[in-house]
């Protein structure tokens, strides 16, 4: 579980200026959910997730997972970027086997972890391929691989899907939801796709822009396993709107004050 | 291919060769039709270089210039990378000293030989300091600007993954920092040539330098010259080899062809 | 070291107040240990403090000698630096505006760069004599291969679009010429013009100490012959502060042709 408590954080910019990515955000992760954080563009979502990763301290508050407090980043934490942060001087198979190697796991070891994490993803032909000569749809499997291959209790995704192309955005989502319905990792997923919000997710965060606040937490009661059919039942087209209507709310004014989120 | 093409397609892989060529031939005919001229035409330079072999003038002394040049060299890319790597990674050091190398990057370093010649005296460590101060400020620029403009997002998936300071160098930072070292060591390696002679030059009677001011005295031009073809023979060697591993590094960091 | 990395995705520190004062510590700090280490290890026949240098560059800048022996070594080096302009740059040009040009010149120019040029001394002292002619030649060598490779490589990265665009409106060799391809090249032109200053200056020292002490190496072989580590020093940070100080101009020069391009 991880207890997210009146977090704030501030950054301070060249003339001296401050600028408030987080205030007061609270906030509960349970174990084995998919929790998405959806919101406009500066609320500190990416901010959120990097301190989870302990990437970035506090100014203020605590995140806490299973009781012991964040200082820095841990084995039971992995991050899916963005912009898949591959290193382009290594194979797929050392780029998925670097965490290891990291923590100095033996190379024959970590080589058949690492093959198994790309099996996982389906790229086990393509272990010595560089990063330069496949897709990003494909680099951002070996981003994941990545994560996956040293078994973190916690998978935390920045926007892991944003740098793609729609049709292979959609692929990706059905092979993680997949992918997470065999050991239901918690996941903390951060998004700007509403629909992809509510395919994936056991509940959606939704943060008002900057400074960031919880506006809204939604549950999503869609049957799991999740299917390219969830997509037209008629409950998911509802949340995606819900999402969508308090997105623009919160796109035109602030909120006065944070909202109450539905109990853990 | 016909006979005709054959020498055309070679003038297009490699002009300079007959450009060299045609200029070579030109100087022989200038010498043969004005004998007498201050600078021998390329035959005579030719058995300048084979009394030079002959005589055991280059054994004894381009080895002694060799290894000036290495000393020098060796310890500037030491000290340069590990300067290098300091400062890119400590904003601190840094500011401390980013400015005696711009400073010295931008100076006639020529103009410390005197202060070398005092210091060691006519010593070959004095040469070996030389070659040391034409070399080490450009690797360490050089190296602290590729270490420092590390890819954050990089620095940022390793430290997520818990990498420490070690594994952050060196599968992380000095492999993409590479291309930028690299060229500052084909850049230092054609400063130590000129360092070494220069050094030589002005600090000792052994060693191709101090060969080219005995043979200047001498008038003896065409050993001059053949000494001249040695130097630049083993420069453009040196900084070509350097060249080529900067290619592969270039393609193997995901450069185009 | 941390402080680096933590920055990334932060906004950036704001760097000139506190750079500067790490960069006064350190020199404040240098200046102290050159003072002590002068006093302690060195003496008048090798490292003198500090002190005695700061003295002798004060006293010697009253004095007409030093500014005479300036005045004379930097003439050569004007000369020198100067007609590698006038020869070095048009040439330039033609090498990277004709294919034909490139494929006669650019071995020799190439092997003239990557030629130590200490090293033709003898030849050219036997060409030009031991005279002011010789160290005019010398500098000449030193930073004409500069000169020309920049100003090749400011012509061939126009961009070729420009050159089309001008072509099809039927501009003719000349105007495309002075219109497009020149003020493109600018930049590289005064990049080269900076690293042939740096190459110049290195030329005029080498030619003092090598061929003909007529100016400064005047100063320093009379110093370095008579043991006055003091002066000695003071001759050589002034060198030293010349050849900055020029090429700080080409690169403020740069720097304000950076911000008017935008």
């Amino acid at each position: 579980m991880i207890a997210i408590a009146e977090v704030t954080k501030v950054f301070r910019g060249r003339d001296d200026e401050e600028l408030v990515a987080l205030d007061r955000v609270s906030l509960t992760v349970r174990d084995h959910e998919f929790l998405s954080i959806i919101g406009p563009s500066g609320c500190g979502k990416t901010t959120l997730l990097r301190m989870i990763g302990g990437l970035i301290p506090a100014e203020a508050g605590t995140i806490a997972i299973d009781g012991v407090p964040v200082t820095g980043p841990g084995p039971d934490r992995a991050i899916v970027f963005q912009d898949f942060a591959l290193l382009p001087w290594a194979d797929l198979l050392a780029n998925v086997a670097f965490p290891l190697e990291i923590r100095k796991v033996p190379r024959r070891e970590r080589e058949a972890r690492a093959l198994e994490a790309l099996r996982l993803v389906g790229l086990q032909d393509f272990a010595h391929y560089y990063p330069r000569q496949i897709s990003g749809g494909m680099q951002q499997r070996v981003g994941l691989a990545r994560a996956l291959g040293v078994d973190p209790e916690i998978l935390l995704m920045d926007e892991p899907f944003g740098a793609l192309d729609a049709q292979t955005r959609q692929l990706l989502q059905e092979e993680l939801t997949t992918l997470w319905q065999r050991d239901r990792k918690t996941v903390v997923f951060i998004t700007h796709a509403m629909d992809e919000a509510v395919y994936l997710s056991d509940r959606v965060v939704i943060m008002t822009p900057r400074p960031g606040r919880v506006a809204e937490v939604l549950e999503i009661p869609l049957a799991r396993p999740r299917a390219p059919e969830t997509r037209e039942d008629p409950a998911f087209v509802r949340l995606t709107a819900r999402i969508w209507e308090r997105l623009k709310a919160l796109g035109a004014a602030q909120p006065p004050a944070p909202a109450k989120q539905t109990p853990a | 291919m016909n006979l005709r093409a054959a020498p055309r397609a070679a003038y297009r892989r490699a002009p300079w060769v007959f450009s060299l060529g045609a200029g070579l031939a030109a100087w022989e005919a200038v010498g043969i039709l004005r004998p007498g001229l201050p600078i021998p035409p390329p035959s005579a330079v030719l058995v300048a270089l084979v009394e030079l072999v002959r005589e055991g003038y280059l054994a004894e002394h381009a080895g002694r210039t060799a290894l000036h040049l290495v000393a020098g060299l060796a310890l500037a890319l030491a000290a340069g990378l590990g300067v290098g790597v300091l400062m890119g990674r400590s904003r601190r050091a840094e500011y401390f000293l980013d400015l005696y190398l711009n400073l010295f990057l931008a100076a006639p370093m020529a103009a410390l030989v005197p202060i070398m010649i005092l210091v060691f005296g006519l010593r070959p460590s004095g040469i070996v300091a030389t070659v040391f101060l034409f070399t080490f400020f450009g690797v360490a620029v050089n190296t602290y600007t590729g270490v420092r403009d590390a890819n954050p997002r990089l620095v940022e998936m390793a430290r997520s993954f818990g990498a420490g300071e070690g594994m952050l160098l060196r599968r992380v930072i000095l492999p993409g920092a590479l291309p930028l070292i690299l060229g500052g060591v084909r850049q230092a390696v054609g400063r130590a040539f000129n360092g070494v002679i220069l050094g030589e030059m002005l600090i000792s009677t052994v060693g191709m330098g101090g060969l080219l001011m005995q043979f200047g005295g001498q008038f003896r031009i065409d050993l001059v010259l053949a000494l001249l073809v040695v130097v630049v023979g083993t420069s453009a060697l040196a900084v070509g080899a350097v060249e080529r591993l900067e290619r592969r590094v270039h393609l193997w960091l995901g450069g185009a062809d | 070291m941390r402080g680096r990395d933590a920055e990334a995705g932060t906004a950036p520190l704001r760097r000139s107040g506190e750079a500067w004062r790490y960069r006064l510590a350190s020199l404040l700090a240098l200046l102290a240990f050159w003072e002590f280490a002068g006093r302690v290890w060195g003496s008048n026949l090798t490292v003198p403090p500090v002190s005695l240098v700061a003295v002798s560059l004060g006293t010697l800048l009253v004095t007409a000698d030093v500014w005479v022996a300036l005045a004379t070594t930097l003439w050569a080096m004007a000369i020198g630096f100067g007609a590698a302009i006038v020869t070095g740059i048009p040439l330039g040009l033609l090498l990277g505006w004709y294919p034909a040009v490139d494929r006669l010149a650019a071995i020799y120019i190439r092997m003239l760069f990557s030629l130590p040029v200490s090293s033709t001394v003898p030849v050219l002292v036997v060409v030009f004599g031991i005279n002011r002619t010789a160290q005019a030649a010398v500098i000449f060598l030193f930073c004409f291969p500069v000169l020309a490779i920049n100003a090749a490589l400011g012509v061939r990265g126009v961009d070729p679009r420009l050159v089309e665009m001008a072509r099809s409106f039927g501009a003719g060799d000349f105007l495309l010429l002075r219109r497009v391809v020149l003020p493109a090249a600018v930049p590289a032109i005064i990049a080269g013009l900076r690293l042939g200053t740096g190459r110049a200056a290195i030329g005029m020292v080498v030619a003092e100490l090598v061929l003909l002490a007529s100016g400064i190496g005047r100063l320093i072989t009379r110093y370095s012959e008579s043991f006055q580590a003091g002066p000695l020093f003071a001759v050589v940070v002034l060198v030293l502060g010349v050849g900055v100080g020029l090429i700080a101009f080409w690169q403020a020069l740069e720097r304000r042709l950076l911000r008017w391009q935008g």
